[in-house]
């Protein structure tokens, strides 16, 4: 391959051009709070075809986990026989509680809190092929409510949000992405009476854990202690549950605390999600 | 390969099948990807399917690019690549068209033989993984280190994907030669 003066010059204008079109668009979808007519058509039939394409890949997932979840079948029956009474007897605490919230609310004239939530279940159709960019594409969009940064969770607990909604799919950013761009996700940990707010700003990939700092206070925390979305910021509903306190550690520098969770959602296998659709009064 | 001859069967036109092909190939990565992620990430190690680059490949290798406009459809791809999974454009778009450039001018110098082949493949998705990362600085998405994004995800991901490559080569060499004669 030669090269001439001819060829140069449009090589470095490609690259110019390529360079351009990737960190404009890139800072044009971080701002934008929708996404282009034209792009949302596009998502819509891209969505349509994988919906169609994911139906047998699916299907032998589950097969394959159904074999895997065969050999563990023993040990989780004898596991979960020991939680069923707890889990009856946790039910009847919970509709005692929910009835006494609602009469207390009543009372106090609050009509509607950060509490309040309505979901929609989605499907998961396709997940992004990159080691760094987790984003997964539901079925479900505006249609059915979604909105950007809607809460995402799975039966477990919140897996992410919203990023890019179009009529009948939606783009899902996890809780472990930390991209430049992508949102921090505000939350609280309750150890015992005490309550820290602080935001979750990194993963650690390979002990699967979340790691929260910004912490509001420097109180001691108890390992196990239940982390749940805080409300801050308003994006949020409060009270989703996030995971468990793994550790507690010092950061980089020494000078703060980090808290490294263990997320409630397995988030490298997910199917099926909730999408949170109203939150309040809205 | 006598590839001169194109089928006159409507539906197995290469103009109509390649292109079907390498976009459903778009698709199916994506949703090994949902479907098996468990499997394909472990602890550190991340396993990217990147079937629409073998397909890519196959077309190249085979010659089957001569039968319809690869190029503009690999633009399209691209684009739908990044339309569908991303949140840039441009990204995967000038990944896909440089490695199967660089297929494009590589394959004619390696032997046409199947081990030869896996070669050919692990350059090109190389490639195409190096100006992902490139790219991925340039939006800010890289939250891993280049040493640890080879060893852990792009070394796996070339052996496993040319793995792939290499175990269907016999089949698509039939299929091609049925399309395109």
């Amino acid at each position: 391959m030669r090269f001439n003066g001819k060829k140069i010059l449009i090589t470095i204008a490609s690259i110019i051009v390529a360079v351009g079109l990737i960190v404009g668009s890139s800072v044009f979808y971080g701002r934008a709070s929708g996404i282009p007519v034209i792009q949302r058509f596009a998502s819509d039939m891209a969505a349509f075809f994988g919906r169609g394409v994911s139906a047998p890949t699916s299907v032998l997932s589950r097969s394959t986990n159904s074999l895997t979840q065969l050999f563990k079948t023993y040990e989780e029956n004898q596991h979960l026989v020991k939680r069923v009474d707890r889990i009856a007897a946790d039910q009847i605490r919970i509709q005692t509680l929910e009835k006494e919230n609602k009469e207390l609310k009543a009372n106090l004239k609050l009509k509607n809190s950060l509490t309040d939530y309505q979901t929609v279940s989605a499907v998961v159709i396709s997940r992004t092929p990159s080691s760094w960019n987790s984003q997964l594409i539901i079925n479900q969009g505006i249609n059915a409510g979604i909105k950007k940064n809607a809460p995402i969770l799975d039966s477990r607990g919140l897996i992410g949000k919203v990023s890019q909604v179009s009529n009948t799919s939606s783009k899902v950013t996890l809780i472990s992405n930390m991209t430049a761009d992508a949102d921090r996700f505000p939350v609280q940990v309750n150890s015992g009476s005490t309550t820290i707010n602080g935001v979750i700003s990194g993963y650690n990939r390979s002990s699967d854990q979340l790691i929260l700092d910004e912490l509001s206070t420097q109180s001691t925390i108890k390992k196990g202690s239940l982390v749940q979305t805080s409300g801050l910021g308003g994006i949020l509903p409060k009270g989703l549950y996030v995971g468990r306190v793994a550790s507690v550690r010092d950061d980089a520098y020494g000078v703060a605390k980090q808290i490294y969770i263990r997320p409630a959602a397995d988030l490298s296998d997910i199917s099926s999600v909730l999408a949170v659709t109203q939150v309040g009064g809205e | 390969m006598n590839n001169r001859h194109v089928s006159t069967h409507r539906f197995f036109r290469p103009a109509i099948v390649y292109p079907v092909i390498l976009i459903v190939l778009i698709f199916v990565d994506g949703s090994l990807m949902a479907a098996f992620s468990g499997f394909l990430s472990f602890a550190n190690w991340t396993i990217l399917p990147n079937l629409t680059f073998i397909g890519i490949f196959y077309t190249i290798h085979f010659r089957s690019d001569r039968h319809f406009h690869f190029w503009w459809w690999l633009v399209l791809l691209g684009l739908l690549f990044d339309l569908y999974y991303t949140q840039s454009i441009g990204s995967y778009l000038t990944a896909y068209l440089l490695s199967a450039y660089t297929v494009f001018l590589l394959d004619p110098h390696i032997p046409y033989r199947i081990l030869s082949s896996f070669w050919t493949v692990a350059t090109g998705l190389l490639v195409f993984y190096s100006l992902i990362y490139i790219t991925g600085i340039l939006t800010g998405e890289v939250n891993i280190s280049l040493v640890n994004y080879l060893i852990f995800t792009v070394f796996p991901t070339i052996f496993i994907n040319s793995l792939i490559e290499m175990i269907f080569y016999r089949p698509v060499e039939s299929l091609t030669y049925i399309i395109n004669s």
